[in-house]
This record gives C-alpha cells, sequence and structure tokens, in this order.
C-alpha cells in the first residue's frame, strides 16, 4: 500500500440545517424531509435509505410543513405564505402559490388526495382543490382567533380537527362551521400563566382527537362530545409532533427534549375486545427538539434541531431480523460536497448557499454564490458518464458528443460514479453497497466484477450503513480503487483474493513481525481504514498525498443552539 | 412442675418477620407473616401479636390466604407439608403432606382444589413450579402426592413468580428472561432482554414480578432500578413494554394496588414509591422508611400496604401512603460489635440494632421495645462509604449509665473514636446523653466496664485501648452558675509495659480490677489504682477475663488465644488450674457462681458450664451449633425455674442464650418459648409491669395501696368504691383485647352497674374479703375468663349480664336489675 503524506482537512465549516418536517409516502416507501433552510430532500426508504432527489433551499422559502398529495405530488408550505408544488422528474419547483392567509404553519392533504388545507396565522382555514397541473382555492372555512398550528382530516374526509392555541377546534367539511371546541389545559408544571399551543393533532376514524402540546401532555378527546377521555403527561416540555400508524393502532409523538415515545393500542386483556392507548417505549436517539416525526409501517421516523434524520424500525413489525432491522441515523447528505482540483491544489466546498475555494497549504478564501446539484463524472478523456436519479448510467463519448452506451439497469440509485484514468473502467456503487466495474470500450462487466458479483461482498460490507460518495483511483497502480463512505475509506486491490464471509473484514493491518506466508493468506482485496470519521472527502492529490476532509459532530452540536436543559441523575 | 425432658437448642424469637410477603387477612384486620416455624397474626390496628400460629416442624416459607374460603390462611414449609389455618382461633385445621422442601406457596382461585408450590428436586439449585391438587378428606392429615409441573427451571424467591388474571397465566423471571405460562393454551412464551454483552444493559437482570389484577399486564423490576410493563405478551411478536425509571438501585419488590390504577415499587432508597396509571410523571413517595424495603403487600380490601425491610420490620401503610403501624421484631441487617447485653431495668436485651441505634429487644414478647439512637447522624446508604460503627457498649450502676463507643477509620492514620455516657432519665424514661468523650484513647477501645459493685458511691468506668493504657473515669460534680450537673472525668491512667490493654473486669464487690495485656492480667486496686499484683501464663493473649461470683469471688478466669483456659486463686495469687479449651464466648450467670463458657472446634460449638472452684464442668452440651457461636448472655428468669436433676440446674435462675455468627438468637429449653408464651400470661406480665403512667392509677397495685390507707383515715365515709381491679367487668375491660371487645354501647351498662352496686348495701369492712376471694379466683381462672372473653365476642351473648351477677349477692342482684331498666342507650350516640 506504502505510506501517504494526508491533508486532514477539518475547516469545512459545514452545517446541516435542522429538520422541519418529514413526510412519508406510503405508495412509493419515499421519505420527503425538508430542513430550515428550505431544503427538501427525498429519501428512498427500498434503496437502502438512500437520499435520491434533493431541491436546494432558500432563506425565503422556509417550509413549515410538507405533505403529499394526488398519490406522488409533493407540496410544501411556508411562513412566507406560499404554497409549492416539486416537480420531481425536473429536481425544481413547479410553482409557488400565495395562499392570501399571512404565514402558513400547517397543510395536510385530505385522505382522497384530491383537496389541500393549510392552516395560517390569522386564523383562517383555506381548503384547495388539486388540479392535474395546479391547485385552485375552493373556500375557507370559519376563521378563528388565532394561528391554525396543525391541522388533521377525519380519514372519511367529512371533519377536520385542527390545533389553535389554547384550543382545537373540529369543523365540519360540508358547512365549513365548527363543530366542537375544546379548550385544552394551561397548566404547566403547576404553573398555568403560559398559553398552551396545540402543536399537533390527529383525527382518528373512531372520533378520537389525539392532541400534544406545549404542555407536554398528549390528549384523547371524544369529538362527538368535545369531552377529553384521557391525559397523558409524558414531558416536562413541549410535545412538538405527533404521526399515525395507517392502521391506527399505534402513533409516535416527539418532545423538545429529545424524546420521541411509541404509543400503542393494546387490548386491555387477552379474551376481550377492550382496548386502550398504552404508552410503551421511550427512544432518545436526539439530544435537541424533535420538530417532526413520521410514523411508515414498519419504522418510526424523527427529525429535529439536531439535524439528525432517525429512522427506527419496529422490531415486531419486521419479519426478518436482518441489518434492516437496526436504527439508522442519517446526518451527512449523500452526495459528494467537495471536489478537488489535483494539479493546483484546491478544494470546492459546496455550501447550501455558497461555494468556498480553499487552496491547500495557505487559507485564502473565495466564494461564489450559485446553487448546484445532480451527479455526473468526467473522465480524463473523451468519456462522459452520467446518472440521472432513476437507476441506470449513460455513457457518453465527449468527442463525438454521442451515447456510447447504457450501462445495464440496477435497481439500486447509482451513489457514486467514477472513470479509471488508464483502462477507461467505469466503476459504479449503489446504494445498496454493490460496486460494479464496467469496461467502457469493451461495453460490458470486467471480469473482476463478474468474479465480485459471483461471489457476492462480505457481509459486514452489505451492512454499512452510509454510502459510498467518491470513487477515485491511483495514478500510478491501475489495480487499486479507492473509495469511501462517511464512516471509512477503503483500497480495493484487485489482484488480491476477495474476502470470503469467514474471513475478517475490518482486519487491522497486520503486525510486522509476522512471516509474510501469513501476511499473504490473511490479506484480501479490501483494505479498510477507519481513522478519519465521519469522512466527507477522500482523494489522492499526486501519488504520495492524500486529502481527506472531515467533519467531527462535535463540531456541528457546537454550532447548534443549545438543547433543553435536564438533570442528570448523580451529577 | 417440669418434667424432666432433654435439654435442647431452641430458635427463641428473633426470627425474620421479613423473610417472605406479609399477607393481609380479607377485612384488612389482621396480618400475617412467616417467623421462624411459625405463622404470626398480627393486628393491623394495634400491632400486637394475636396468635401464633405453630405445627410446622421446619422453617415456614409461604403464606396465603384460603382465596375460596378467607377466613383460612395456607402455609408451606421446608418441611414437606401445607398446613390449612383457622387464624382467627389459630387452630390447625389440615396438614397435607408433599414430601419434599417447599420454598413457596401460591394459591388461585380457579381450581379450586390445588395450589401452587416451588419445590427442587433433583439438582439442588434447579427449582420448578409444580401445581399440588389438595385431596378432598375429612381426615385431617392427607398426602398430596398428585403434583404437575408448570415451569421448570424458575427461580427460587416467590417474588419471582406472579399470578395474572385471576389465575390465567403465571409469570416467572430468572436472570434476563420473563417467561409466561398461559394455563389455557398450555403454552409457554419466554422474552428476553440483552444482557450483559455491552455495558448499558449490563444490570438488566430480572429482581421480581408482578401481575396486573385487571388488565394483561406484568411488572417486572430490574437490577438498574428499572421497571418494565410488559404488555401483549401472549403475541410472541407483537409484546412491547414500557420503563419506568427512579430507582437508581435495584428494584425488590413489586405490588400492583387491588383495583390496579397504581403500582408500588421499593428498592434500598428505603423510599416506596406509587406510580399511578402507570405514568413515569405521576409518582407519589413515602420516604424514610428506615431501611431497605424487601416485600411490598397490598390487602385484599385495598385500604392498607405493608412493607417488609431489611431490619425486621413490617410497616402498616394506609392507601394515602401514611405509615400507620409498625411491627419490629430483633434488627438483624447488620453485625454485632456490642456483643449481648441485658438492660437491667427492663431486662431487655440489648446490642446493635439499625446503624448507629442500639435495640432494646423483649426476648419474651419477641419484639423491640425501643431504639436508642447513638451516633445521632443521617445514615447514608451507599456501597463503599465507611461509616460510624457503634462497638461497645456497657451499661452500670443497675441501668442508671450507659456508656458507648463509636468509631469510624477510614485510613490506618485516621481514627475517629467517640465516647458517650447517657443518663436514664426517670422522667422520660429513656437515656439522656450526658458526658461525650472526643478521642477517649488514642486507639481502639478493646473493652469496656462499670463497676457495678452494691456499695460504690461513685460511679466508675474502665476502659482498655490498644494504645496500651486502662482508663478510669469517674462521675464528677459538672455544676456551674447555671445548673446543677454531673459529667465523667479522667481521673487515672494505668500501663503495663507498654503492652496493649485488651479486657478489663472489675471483681464482684468492685474492689479489684483485673485489666489484661496481650498475655499478661495485672490485677489493680480499685482505691488506690495500684498494681497489686500480676499473673502471666505465656499462654497467649487473653480472649475473655472474668472474676467469680458469690462463693467463687476469690477466682480469676481468663481465656487466652491458644485455647487454654486458667483459673487463678486471687488469695495465693497462683494458678488454681487450667484446662484446653478453645473458647469462644465466656459469660458469666449474674444469679450465682456458674460460669459459661462456648468452644469452637471444626465440627461444632460446645458448651461447658461451670464452677471456678472446680475444673469439672456441671454440665457439657456437645454441638450447640454448626457455626460459629458470636456472643452469649445469661438473661434472669422472672419465674425460677425448678429443674430437680443436677445437670439442669444451672437454668433455674437463668437463661442462656446465644447468637451464632448467622444471626440466629438460640437458647437451651426443654421447649420452645413461644410454646410457654400464651396469651395469658402475657397479659399477666403486662399487669405486673405496668409502668406508672395514668393508667396505672386505675389499674395497679398502687390503687390497692391506698386505699389500704384511705380506709385507716377514713372510716366513717360512708360512700367506698370497690376496687377498680377486683371488678369483673372492669378487668373484662381492661384484659380482653381491644379488637375483640363488644361495642362500647353494650358495655357500659355492665361498667355502670359494677360500679353503682355497693352504695348502699355493702359497708366498707366487708369488701377486702370478697376481694381477696376474686383475687385468687382470677388468677387460677384467668385462662377461663379468656375463653369467656371470647364467647362474647362471637355471639355477643344478652345474658352476659347475668353471668356476672351471679357472683354477687341477692341484694345486689335487684339493685341491679333496678339499674337495668335505665335507659342508656345515650350513651351509644355519644
Amino acid at each position: 500500500m506504502g505510506e501517504f503524506k494526508v491533508h486532514r482537512v477539518r475547516f469545512f465549516n459545514y452545517v446541516p440545517s435542522g429538520i422541519r418536517c418529514v413526510a412519508y409516502n406510503n405508495q412509493s416507501n419515499r421519505l420527503a424531509v425538508s430542513r430550515t433552510d428550505g431544503t427538501v430532500e427525498i429519501y428512498n426508504l427500498s434503496a437502502n435509505y438512500f437520499q435520491e432527489k434533493f431541491f436546494p433551499g432558500h432563506e425565503s422559502r422556509a417550509t413549515e410543513a410538507l405533505c403529499w398529495a394526488a398519490g406522488q405530488r409533493l407540496f410544501s408550505a411556508g411562513l412566507n405564505g406560499e404554497i409549492i408544488e416539486y416537480d420531481l422528474q425536473a429536481l425544481n419547483v413547479k410553482y409557488a402559490m400565495d395562499a392570501f392567509g399571512g404565514p402558513i404553519w400547517s397543510m395536510t392533504a385530505s385522505p382522497s388526495g384530491s383537496q389541500l388545507l393549510v392552516g395560517c396565522e390569522d386564523g383562517s382555514v383555506k381548503l384547495f382543490q388539486i388540479t392535474p397541473d395546479k391547485i385552485q382555492f375552493e373556500r375557507n372555512f370559519d376563521r378563528q382567533k388565532s394561528r391554525i398550528l396543525s391541522l388533521s382530516w377525519h380519514p372519511s374526509g367529512t371533519h377536520i380537527a385542527a390545533g389553535s392555541i389554547d384550543y382545537i377546534s373540529v369543523f365540519d367539511v360540508k358547512s365549513g362551521s365548527t363543530i366542537h371546541k375544546m379548550i385544552v389545559d394551561r397548566q404547566y408544571m403547576g404553573v398555568s400563566k403560559r398559553k398552551c399551543i396545540v402543536w399537533g393533532v390527529a383525527f382518528l376514524s373512531d372520533g378520537t382527537v389525539i392532541s400534544v402540546d406545549s404542555a407536554g401532555k398528549v390528549q384523547f378527546w371524544d369529538s362527538a362530545t368535545g369531552t377529553l377521555v384521557k391525559s397523558h403527561l409524558i414531558a416536562n416540555a413541549d410535545v412538538q409532533s405527533i404521526a399515525v400508524a395507517d392502521q391506527e393502532d399505534s402513533f409516535v409523538v416527539g418532545t423538545a427534549e429529545g424524546t420521541i415515545f411509541h404509543f400503542q393500542l393494546l387490548p386491555v386483556t387477552s379474551n376481550s375486545n377492550e382496548k386502550q392507548w398504552v404508552r410503551t417505549k421511550p427512544f432518545q436517539h436526539h439530544t435537541h427538539d424533535v420538530r417532526t416525526v413520521a410514523h411508515s409501517p414498519t419504522a418510526l421516523i424523527s427529525g429535529g434541531t439536531d439535524t439528525h434524520l432517525v429512522i427506527r424500525p419496529l422490531m415486531e413489525k419486521v419479519e426478518v431480523k436482518n441489518y434492516d432491522a437496526a436504527l439508522r441515523k442519517i446526518t451527512f447528505p449523500h452526495r459528494r460536497l467537495i471536489s478537488c482540483s489535483k494539479k493546483r491544489q484546491l478544494l470546492l466546498f459546496q455550501f447550501t448557499h455558497h461555494l468556498e475555494l480553499w487552496r491547500l497549504g495557505s487559507t485564502v478564501a473565495t466564494g461564489t454564490v450559485e446553487a448546484m446539484c445532480l451527479l455526473a463524472v468526467s473522465p480524463d478523456g473523451s468519456w462522459l458518464a452520467a446518472s440521472g436519479t432513476s437507476a441506470g448510467v449513460r455513457v457518453y463519448n465527449v468527442k463525438q458528443l454521442k451515447l456510447h452506451c447504457t450501462v445495464p439497469a440496477y435497481n439500486f440509485p447509482v451513489t457514486a460514479l467514477a472513470i479509471a484514468p488508464d483502462t477507461n473502467n467505469l466503476v459504479i456503487a449503489h446504494s445498496d453497497q454493490q460496486v460494479f466495474e464496467y469496461s467502457i470500450p469493451d461495453k460490458q462487466y470486467t471480469e473482476w466484477s463478474r468474479t465480485v458479483q459471483k461471489q457476492g461482498f462480505h457481509h459486514l460490507w452489505l451492512q454499512r450503513d452510509t454510502p459510498i460518495t467518491h470513487i477515485s483511483f491511483h495514478p500510478k497502480r491501475p489495480m487499486h480503487i479507492l473509495l469511501h463512505d462517511a464512516y471509512m475509506f477503503c483500497i480495493i486491490d484487485k489482484s488480491l483474493p476477495l474476502p470470503s464471509d469467514k474471513t475478517l473484514l475490518y482486519n487491522p493491518l497486520p503486525p510486522m513481525n509476522e512471516s509474510d506466508v501469513v501476511r499473504r493468506r490473511t490479506a484480501h482485496a479490501f483494505k479498510i481504514s477507519k481513522i478519519y470519521k465521519p469522512l466527507l472527502f477522500l482523494d489522492l492529490l499526486d501519488e504520495r498525498t492524500l486529502v481527506a476532509v472531515e467533519r467531527p459532530l462535535d463540531d456541528i452540536i457546537a454550532q447548534l443552539p443549545p438543547p433543553i436543559k435536564k438533570k442528570k441523575f448523580g451529577t | 412442675m417440669v418434667e424432666e425432658e432433654s435439654l435442647r437448642v431452641v430458635r427463641c424469637g428473633g426470627s425474620e418477620l421479613n423473610f417472605r410477603r406479609a399477607v393481609f387477612s380479607a377485612d384488612s384486620k389482621y396480618i400475617f407473616c412467616v417467623s421462624g416455624d411459625f405463622v404470626k397474626v398480627y393486628s393491623t390496628a394495634t400491632e400486637e401479636c394475636v396468635h401464633i400460629l405453630h405445627g410446622h416442624r421446619n422453617l415456614v416459607t409461604g403464606i396465603q390466604l384460603n382465596p375460596n374460603n378467607h377466613l383460612q390462611l395456607y402455609s408451606c414449609s421446608f418441611d414437606g407439608t401445607i398446613k390449612l389455618w383457622d387464624y382467627i382461633d389459630g387452630i390447625l385445621i389440615k396438614t397435607f403432606t408433599v414430601g419434599c422442601k417447599l420454598h413457596a406457596l401460591f394459591t388461585v382461585s380457579r381450581p379450586e382444589d390445588s395450589v401452587f408450590v416451588i419445590i427442587n428436586k433433583e439438582k439442588p439449585d434447579i427449582f420448578q413450579l409444580v401445581s399440588v391438587k389438595l385431596p378432598k378428606s375429612s381426615s385431617q392429615e392427607i398426602e398430596a402426592k398428585e403434583l404437575s409441573i408448570v415451569l421448570d427451571y424458575v427461580n427460587q424467591s416467590p417474588k419471582c413468580i406472579a399470578f395474572g388474571n385471576e389465575g390465567e397465566y403465571v409469570a416467572a423471571v430468572r436472570d434476563f428472561y420473563l417467561s409466561v405460562y398461559f394455563f389455557k393454551k398450555k403454552t409457554t412464551s419466554r422474552f428476553t432482554l440483552s444482557s450483559s454483552r455491552n455495558k448499558k444493559h449490563s444490570k438488566n437482570n430480572f429482581t421480581c414480578v408482578a401481575c396486573h389484577p385487571k388488565e394483561d399486564c406484568i411488572a417486572s423490576g430490574h437490577m438498574d432500578g428499572k421497571i418494565r410493563l410488559w404488555r401483549n405478551f401472549n403475541d410472541d411478536k407483537k409484546y412491547t413494554y414500557t420503563c419506568l425509571h427512579w430507582h437508581h438501585d435495584m428494584v425488590m419488590d413489586l405490588a400492583f394496588s387491588v383495583t390496579g390504577t397504581s403500582l408500588l415499587s421499593g428498592g434500598r432508597e428505603s423510599v416506596l414509591v406509587e406510580w399511578r396509571d402507570a405514568a413515569e410523571k405521576n409518582k407519589e413517595f413515602l420516604p424514610r422508611l428506615g431501611a431497605t424495603i424487601e416485600h411490598i403487600s397490598v390487602s385484599p380490601a385495598g385500604d392498607l400496604f405493608c412493607t417488609s425491610h431489611s431490619d425486621n420490620k413490617i410497616i402498616v401503610i394506609h392507601r394515602n401512603l401514611e405509615a400507620s403501624a409498625v411491627i419490629q421484631g430483633l434488627v438483624k441487617d447488620r453485625s454485632i460489635f456490642t456483643g449481648l447485653m441485658i438492660d437491667p431495668r427492663t431486662k431487655a436485651l440489648v446490642l446493635n440494632g439499625k446503624p448507629g441505634h442500639l435495640q432494646f429487644y423483649s426476648l419474651q414478647s419477641d419484639k423491640q421495645l425501643y431504639n436508642l439512637d447513638i451516633i445521632q447522624q443521617e445514615y447514608i446508604n451507599d456501597y463503599g462509604l465507611i461509616q460510624i460503627e457503634l462497638t461497645k457498649a456497657a451499661f452500670g450502676c443497675f441501668g442508671n449509665w450507659l456508656a458507648t463507643v463509636e468509631q469510624r477509620q477510614e485510613k490506618e492514620t485516621e481514627l475517629e473514636l467517640q465516647m458517650k455516657l447517657w443518663l436514664f432519665s426517670k422522667k422520660t424514661q429513656g437515656f439522656i446523653l450526658n458526658t461525650k468523650i472526643n478521642m477517649p484513647h488514642e486507639d481502639h477501645i478493646t473493652a469496656l466496664c462499670f463497676c457495678n459493685a452494691e456499695k460504690s458511691e461513685q460511679p466508675t468506668l474502665v476502659t482498655a485501648s490498644k494504645d496500651g493504657h486502662f482508663k478510669v473515669w469517674i462521675l464528677t460534680d459538672d455544676s456551674d452558675i447555671y445548673k446543677k450537673a454531673v459529667g465523667w472525668t479522667c481521673d487515672f491512667v494505668g500501663s503495663y509495659h507498654k503492652y496493649q490493654a485488651t479486657n478489663c473486669c472489675f471483681s464482684e464487690d468492685g474492689s479489684l480490677l483485673a485489666v489484661s495485656f496481650e498475655e499478661i492480667v495485672t490485677i489493680w486496686d480499685s482505691e488506690t489504682w495500684e498494681l497489686r499484683c500480676t499473673f502471666c501464663q505465656r499462654a497467649g493473649k487473653i480472649r475473655h477475663l472474668c472474676f467469680g461470683r458469690l462463693t467463687c469471688s476469690k477466682y480469676l478466669l481468663g481465656a487466652t488465644e491458644n485455647g487454654i483456659l486458667c483459673c487463678w486463686n486471687l488469695l495465693s495469687c497462683a494458678l488454681e488450674w487450667s484446662a484446653k479449651l478453645n473458647v469462644r464466648v465466656m459469660e458469666p450467670d449474674p444469679n450465682s457462681e456458674n460460669i459459661a463458657a462456648v468452644s469452637q472446634s471444626s465440627v461444632g460449638s460446645d458448651l461447658f458450664i461451670f464452677k471456678p472452684s472446680e475444673p469439672r464442668p456441671l454440665y457439657i452440651q456437645k454441638n450447640i451449633s454448626r457455626e460459629e457461636v458470636q456472643w452469649g448472655v445469661f438473661v434472669p428468669r422472672d419465674v425460677p425455674e425448678s429443674f430437680t436433676s443436677e445437670a439442669y440446674q444451672w437454668l433455674n435462675r437463668s437463661q442462656f442464650y446465644f447468637l451464632t455468627k448467622s444471626q440466629s438468637l438460640l437458647t437451651f429449653s426443654t421447649k420452645s418459648p413461644e410454646e410457654k408464651l400464651t396469651p395469658t400470661s402475657k397479659q399477666l406480665l403486662a399487669e405486673e409491669n405496668l409502668p406508672t403512667t395514668p393508667f396505672y392509677f386505675i389499674l395497679g397495685k398502687h390503687r390497692q395501696q391506698q386505699d389500704e390507707k384511705l380506709n385507716e383515715t377514713s372510716e366513717n365515709e360512708l360512700v367506698q368504691l370497690p376496687l377498680t381491679e377486683n371488678i369483673p367487668a372492669i378487668n373484662e375491660l381492661l384484659h380482653t383485647p381491644a379488637h375483640v371487645l363488644p361495642p362500647a354501647s353494650f358495655l357500659c351498662s355492665m361498667f355502670v352497674n359494677s360500679l353503682l352496686l355497693s352504695t348502699e348495701t355493702k359497708s366498707a369492712e366487708e369488701i377486702p374479703e370478697d376481694i381477696d376471694m376474686e383475687e385468687e379466683k382470677e388468677s387460677d381462672d384467668s385462662d377461663e375468663e379468656n375463653d369467656f372473653s371470647e364467647k362474647v365476642q362471637d355471639t355477643n351473648d344478652p345474658d352476659l349480664g347475668e353471668d356476672i351477677i351471679h357472683q354477687l349477692s341477692k341484694a345486689e342482684e335487684k339493685e341491679l336489675r333496678k339499674f337495668r331498666k335505665v335507659d342508656y342507650s345515650w350513651i351509644a350516640a355519644l
């Protein structure tokens, strides 16, 4: 392998924005995530939780609500008072429409998906009809005194629950009038001075309304009579979000203390039909406010100010206890944010709203303001490989400016692409951790790639959390491929045998005193190092110099707002 | 009176009340707890022991109410039997013989004829939960051999098994898993927690389990202080649990309230926690319960809880979390440093109790009289903390003075030592701190003794220490212009060649003080504090030292570490005799010349009783205990026994109690002391030892004396009340336990009648004769009297009045009838 001079870069001052909304689409098993800077990301949960689409945000477009409607259409609304629809093919904003109600705090799609409801600052609830290419204002409901912070449809579509400040209103959709007004107890730790904000409501098909509020309560209301049925005090701080499963047998709430609580509808005794809602498990995966939660059939999804997207699978819903059943924590984007010019020793850092260019060895910073994103890799010579958001890589001949070939389609999205300098082999990494090598001149997979596919990757390799974000090559050693994800970098030596499931994948560098025979026996193609983490970028500058860009989590946390102070026992 | 049966070692009270969960009767009036080989029935209101159910021949390991008849109680024992009791009358109804050791008992209402027990059949640590079919039969002794295994490999402790939903399933926990057996489906589900693989879950072990009475919910306690509430456990996949976490240490026990709305938990924090609606934020506490909560139980009526504590105490707690009664046995939580002592006033056994306390324990009634806080500091319960230990205590001057020594040593060189002297105050009937001496010695105090001679005017205390000195402390006047006071000061410091002083002892008359310095015994004159003579046998360090008493007062006995017992003659200053005996405990009998020595060998401990005048022992009892005997004491008898056989004569006036290493308090008897202790004898005992309280003036002998005086002085006075103690109605009222008395309105007419009789018909002179007669009768028939009172309670017999009256003259009777017509119903309205 040899030794390298390493530029260990830690000055990439990248701080991901806090997560504001998540919306889960059951049909396509995709998750839309919006951040406080207006960025919207789309994750494909089937493809190993890969972030496949990305809409750069803008400060003026801070989203407060995000929802899927009419099948696969994605809408967002924000404090600028606009409802935005995104074009998921072209990856741009289709249109923005002002709702004329002041800042929009909440938005929800009707159970049929044909209508959109928004709750505004001025206390109005507005109903929009979704037409095939636009949305159209239909009417206003009874105007309330204060802003509408949360909305929920009854699954039949006949009623609406709206959470406001200090009360919850129930509307009849037909008449648009308020049926009930349920006053929420203001009491907060014995003091009742502060207003009680209803951060979330959920309307169940049996007429129960579940509300979560700033006093730390989860309350169950009977919408037919407008009475409180049961109250759970679960936190000393705000409960900010709620999401109910489609079967209505479980829901999840997130609190400002960073805890999410799971509630389940369980039979009181095994031989009776009576059921009750029981708080079951608390999960503490966040350090800051959990601003939003989602409930997929098999997992609880939560996100908040601490910028992590946490996907917690429900053990009882998972059929086989494989690696899919493990907790996922997504912190960094699944894209390469850094590019590097080898000849001039420059690093280009991509931020959400600007770029920074750094010269290695000196600290001169120059910046331009522009947003950009898409996957494309150009080789040294004449080939261009491009991968769209849908699977499949196309290779173009740059000189002739025409399509050379298409790499056979694969189910999982591409996470990284690179073309080797001399052999013009295209190396493709997919979100399911598979790596292919495709020979562009021969228009087929290389021999090595076929052997790898025949034997299969090591199971630990396939169980890694984060996708490969960058691939590069050693200028002097054509047999070596360098690739890395957020927690390791790996040099694949194609000349060595592949590891079988029985051998150690993460073998430490063999001790020097052992004989060459032993070393050769234990050596395999994958040389993995976990020295640098979280690793955002790693490349060879020349044959003896390596540049590694790290972003320690502690540095990010240090730049976040302080979390709620809690007394820890024993301190 | 006493037939010469063979003398045997018997357990005498002080047995663990906290061994198993206590059980409430259905009406919450009684609480049952196991106590050694017996089951004790206490009244929850008065804390008094109402009955002792004896019949088992080994440790009782479980008690449960009969679910089909709440006036009956099942108990099981290591002797392999299950017994059914009528606890109100204390009668054994049936005995079911199972045959093997029974470790715990459970009852359920549904299969009416079976109970569940834990047994271990094959290997010593593999326990099974089995159901035992109790055959229906009229005979008293029934064989119950029909066993069927429910769960294998369960935990031995009954806390780890619970029946839920009226016996539809049983939950058992062990190590890291919870198993639930469903009786209908006949299936077992098992839920395993991640064990010690990673550090976070290293203390995930289950410690106890409880089942919700109404819902399908199992609560389990864990080593790390968490409580998990399991639901949906009939589905192997969809089961779920909630965590409640407040305890920082192991959860010792859990109990649901009767309705299931709240869950009670307790542990080493000594705080009872009530979780309402199983919500983490909604909890109530009952703190400062004094010691680790070992068990929690809930009354079937739902109004009371009770907690059993590691200091052998049961606290009855009201539903609103207020402690209402404390049943305290002998505290056996910790090691005993002070040894066994007898308080000369109360005749109570005195020894280390709760941390920093001395306990006064009544051997007769098997309960703690009171606790004396010596260290007077908040006890912080935590591992690794070095506590202040109460190491020595001694009574002096007939119980007027108490000396205590406490020490704390964190490092070799940092010894904290304090001696306290306590004066008995007649006013408060308790000990009051008089003098506190910081660092009375430079090093550990090894011995402490008062001069208990009758003639001595000045209280004298001697302390011996490892620093090579012994110090004599005397009581001096400490008055100043503000108050009159006395205090203790050091009078003399003695030493001998810088040897460590190991023991000290005053002779019976107080004229001589013997102090041992390692191998050498020195005799000092207590008048002048001059060294009189020394004895040295070169047979090892002196471990015990004591003077002979009465006729043998010229002898001094010393036992050495090398297993030699020496007896020196103080007149000739020579060794009288010596014997090879590895003495662990040597105690003189205060009422005779006898000295008891307990020797330790590899096989067990042997007891020798001898007089110092002759080297031949009076009595030898081999193998009194398999373990090491740590302390012993002679307790003077209230009523002397009359053993005629020479070998047992040493037991006539005193009884020898000893404490083994595992802290079981044992004694020698031909029968067990609990057998002797019937409620009537207790009643008499109470009468004799009444303190001079206002109550005493109504009841006690004092009144009699006064009346005699009155008779002398005012003979011409017409109205003369009879002595209250001799009126049957009053006796009835005062001697019947409060909880079995008929209503006050009923008693009232009786009571008033009895008081009003004599005014017209009897002259003052006639009464004393009557009294004498009745007095005799009463003391003889007290047993009957007791039975009689029970009859009253059973039937509320309206003829009762006549029963009493027939002892009276006809004129009285006439008068009485007149009074009976008077309407007293207004009293009921009071």
